[in-house]
């Protein structure tokens, strides 16, 4: 898993999000140079905007398992490589920030489409915090 | 709502190309197997719907929060997390 280098003008994301079915095409913004932190802003409603963190800047051993047809979808059973984004919800500060491990999103920067999955790990929780306590 | 019962190992169709079955039953637990086309997202209820509120409370409407927060993240070494 390497880190996301750019911003992504266009992102398709595949059924939407979770209760956002209407908003699939996003632009993803790198909000930080160390790409830590970006913004997920629909290009068809603009006040429409998520905040993601990659996955393996966070939680080096998070392994999402997911099913064949998604890894189907993705191409990853021939080793294509995606980025894992986590869903943040900002809390007051930083530390109540919370992320979604039971819904990441799969990005594949070079073919522009994403989709937000639910992972069959057990006991993963939707409101996860960021930061260790 | 249409209410229908089954055996195990009987099934229902829906539409086309839905077919739900009864595998076993098992005292309170019923497992139930769903043949569904790759487009048809298929959940448990509860999944579904808490992960359809943390999306919802995720929805940030403002930019300059989410840029706050970034800064924020700055002065944090670069893999500050470790739990999950």
């Amino acid at each position: 898993m390497k880190a996301m280098e750019n911003d992504v003008p266009v992102v398709e994301m595949r059924g939407g999000l979770l209760g956002f079915p209407e908003y699939t095409q996003f632009t993803l913004i790198k909000m930080n140079d160390e790409g830590l932190v970006y913004r997920l802003q629909s290009i068809q409603d603009e006040a429409i905007n998520f905040v993601v963190v990659p996955a393996a800047s966070f939680f080096p051993s998070y392994a999402p398992v997911v099913d064949d047809e998604v890894a189907a979808r993705f191409d990853l059973v021939n080793g294509r490589e995606v980025l894992i984004l986590l869903v943040v919800t900002l809390g007051e500060t930083f530390k109540d920030s919370t992320v979604n491990l039971m819904a990441p999103l799969l990005l594949d920067p070079n073919a522009q489409i994403a989709e937000q999955i639910i992972v069959e790990n057990a006991n993963l929780s939707v409101r996860t915090p960021l930061l260790a306590a | 709502m249409l209410v229908l019962s089954r055996k195990v190992g009987e099934s229902i169709v829906i539409g086309d190309n839905i077919v739900v079955s009864i595998l076993e039953i098992r005292g309170d637990l019923i497992r139930v197997g769903i043949d569904a086309p790759r487009e048809v997202k298929v959940h448990r209820r509860e999944v579904f719907e808490a992960i359809e509120a943390a999306n919802r409370e995720a929805l940030t409407a403002s930019v300059s929060a989410i840029s706050d927060f970034a800064s924020s993240i700055l002065g944090l070494p670069s893999k500050p997390g470790k739990k999950d």
